[in-house]
C-alpha cells in the first residue's frame, strides 16, 4: 500500500493533493519542529492527549458508580434506562452547538464532548458486568458477614473489573475520535485535529497526512496499553463463566 | 450451639397466581457438635432448607433460631460450603481464605497466619499462592472448607459439596471432614444425594419426602467411627434408607 501511495504520488506530482512519502516522513521524523507557526507535532499531540484524558477521567468517574448502581439496584436501572435510551443514539458531535452555547468556546466544551463520547460505553459495560457477577460469589462473601459496602468493594467491583475495563477501552477509542473532531471546530487553536485542519488551510497536505498518521499511531498505542493491562490483570476471566 | 427450625414453610410464586409449596412445616433441632445429613428425592427442597438455615433465603412462615436468636440474613456465625466452590478467581487461595478476616478488619499479618493454619488443616499449604483455577476440583473444595472454617463458625453448612468430585477424591475429603469435625468440634448440617455419604458422615439422617418437602423420617446412625462402608451394619442401614427414599 505504501509503495502504491509513493508511485501514485510521483505520478500525480501535485503535493497539494498527494504528498510524497519522503515529504510526510520528514514531518514525522521531526516531531519537535514548529509547523506553520502553530506548534510542533509533539506539542499538539500533548494538548490532544491532555484533553482526551481529562474528558475520559470525568466520564469514568461518573459512569462507573452510576453503572454499578444501575447493575445492582433495579429501581435505579428502571429510572435511568429510559433516559439513557433517549440520549445514547445522539452522536457526541451533535452536542457541539449546545456545548458551545452552555460552556462557550474553549477547553470546557471540548472536554464535555469527549466525556460524552466515553461515558456511555463505560456506563453500559459496567452495568452489564455488575449484573454478571456470579451470585455464588456474593453469597459466599455474605456468609462471611459482609454488608453491602464490603460486597461492592470485595466482590462486585473486582468481579466486574474486566467488563469495566473493556468499556473504558471502547470509551477511550471514542473519546480519541471525539477530541480530534472537536478540535476541528471553530474556536480551537491547538491539538492534532486543529493542526491538520490548519495545515489543510495552508495547502500543506504532507502535514495533514503526517498528523493523521500520528493520530492513528497514538490511538493504536493507547489501545495496546488497554489490552496489555487486560491480559495481565484479568487473566482469571478466561477460566470463569 | 443450638439450632432450631420451627414450622418452616416455603412457598414459591409460580407466576400464574398459583403457589408451589416447597417445604411444608419442617421442624427440627440440631445440637452442638452434631452432624446431620439431609436426604431426599430431587425436588424435595433440601437445598432450599439449607439456604433458609443460612439466611440466604427467607421462609414464608416459621423461624430459624440459632441459640434462641432468629436468623434473618447470612452472617459469620455459620459457614457455608457451596455445591460449586464459589472461590473468587482474582484472589489467591490464601487471599480467599483470609477474606472473611479481612472483612472483620484483622491486620494483614494476623489474618494470613490464621488463614495459613486452616490451609494446613485441609492440606493445602503448598497451594496458598495459587489461583483457584490452577487447582483440581478436590483442592478447590478443600479451600472452600478452609474458607468456611477460618471464621470459626459454630455451625457448618454444606450443600452437596462433593457431588462434582471423582469417587476417590470424594472418599478422601469425607474422611477429612470427619477428622476436622472431631478436631474443630463443629456442628454440621449437609445436604446430599448419596445415601452412602450421608451414613458415613452423619450422626442423624433427616429424610425429606417430595412435593411438598416435609420430614418423613429421622434416623440415628449408631455405627461406630471410623465407619466401614463395607460392614454388614453399614450396608443394612443403606438398604433401609434406600427403601425409605424409594417408598417416599
Amino acid at each position: 500500500m505504501i509503495l502504491v501511495w509513493q508511485a501514485l504520488a510521483l505520478y500525480v506530482h501535485n503535493p497539494f493533493v498527494l504528498p510524497t512519502l519522503d515529504a510526510i516522513l520528514s514531518v514525522l521524523l521531526k516531531p519537535t519542529a514548529d509547523l506553520l507557526g502553530s506548534g510542533s507535532l509533539l506539542e499538539n499531540a500533548r494538548v490532544s492527549l491532555v484533553r482526551v484524558s481529562l474528558g475520559f477521567l470525568i466520564a469514568a468517574f461518573l459512569a462507573v458508580p452510576l453503572g454499578v448502581a444501575m447493575g445492582r439496584w433495579e429501581v435505579f436501572r428502571d429510572i435511568s434506562e429510559g433516559l439513557i435510551s433517549a440520549l445514547r443514539p445522539v452522536p457526541p458531535l451533535a452536542w457541539v452547538p449546545l456545548a458551545m452555547a452552555w460552556l462557550k468556546i474553549g477547553l470546557a466544551s471540548v472536554v464535555f464532548i469527549i466525556a460524552l463520547g466515553a461515558f456511555f460505553p463505560i456506563l453500559l459495560s459496567t452495568a452489564q458486568g455488575v449484573r454478571g457477577v456470579k451470585k455464588s460469589w456474593q453469597e459466599a462473601v455474605s456468609m462471611m458477614g459482609a454488608g453491602e459496602a464490603h460486597l461492592i468493594s470485595k466482590v462486585i467491583l473486582p468481579g466486574s473489573a474486566p467488563e469495566i475495563w473493556t468499556g473504558m477501552r471502547v470509551g477511550f477509542g471514542i473519546a480519541w475520535m471525539c477530541v480530534v473532531a472537536a478540535e476541528m471546530l471553530p474556536g480551537t487553536s491547538s491539538g492534532l485535529g486543529y493542526l491538520i485542519m490548519y495545515a489543510y488551510g495552508w495547502g500543506q497536505i504532507q502535514v495533514v497526512v503526517a498528523g493523521m498518521v500520528a493520530i492513528g499511531l497514538l490511538g493504536i498505542l493507547i489501545d495496546r496499553f488497554f489490552i496489555v493491562v487486560e491480559r495481565r490483570w484479568f487473566s482469571w476471566r478466561a477460566y470463569e463463566r | 450451639m443450638m439450632l432450631e427450625l420451627a414450622g418452616i414453610i416455603k412457598e414459591f410464586d409460580q407466576g400464574n397466581g398459583k403457589k408451589a409449596v416447597i417445604l411444608q412445616d419442617v421442624s427440627l433441632q440440631i445440637n452442638d457438635q452434631e452432624v446431620v445429613g439431609i436426604l431426599g428425592p430431587s425436588g424435595c427442597g433440601k437445598t432450599t432448607l439449607l439456604r433458609i438455615i443460612a439466611g440466604l433465603d427467607q421462609p414464608t412462615e416459621g423461624e430459624v433460631l440459632l441459640d434462641g436468636e432468629a436468623v434473618s440474613r447470612p452472617g459469620a456465625r455459620m459457614g457455608m460450603i457451596f455445591q460449586e466452590h464459589a472461590l473468587l478467581p482474582w484472589r489467591s487461595v490464601l487471599d480467599n481464605v483470609s477474606l472473611g478476616l479481612e472483612i472483620q478488619q484483622m491486620p494483614r499479618k494476623d489474618r494470613e497466619e490464621k488463614a495459613m493454619r486452616y490451609l494446613e488443616l485441609v492440606g493445602l499449604q503448598e497451594s496458598a499462592h495459587s489461583r483457584p483455577y490452577e487447582l483440581s476440583g478436590g483442592m478447590r473444595q478443600r479451600a472452600a472448607v478452609a474458607r468456611a472454617l477460618v471464621l470459626e463458625p459454630s455451625l457448618l453448612l454444606m450443600d452437596e459439596p462433593f457431588s462434582a468430585l471423582d469417587p476417590q477424591t470424594r472418599k478422601q475429603i469425607q474422611e477429612d471432614i470427619i477428622r476436622i469435625q472431631e478436631t474443630a468440634a463443629k456442628a454440621i448440617v449437609f445436604v446430599t444425594h448419596s445415601v452412602e455419604e450421608a451414613i458415613f458422615l452423619a450422626d442423624r439422617l433427616v429424610i425429606l419426602s417430595a412435593k411438598p418437602g416435609r420430614v418423613q423420617e429421622i434416623l440415628e446412625v449408631k455405627l461406630e467411627r471410623p465407619r466401614d462402608r463395607m460392614s454388614p451394619q453399614f450396608l443394612e442401614m443403606r438398604e433401609s434408607v434406600l427403601g425409605l427414599l424409594g417408598g417416599g
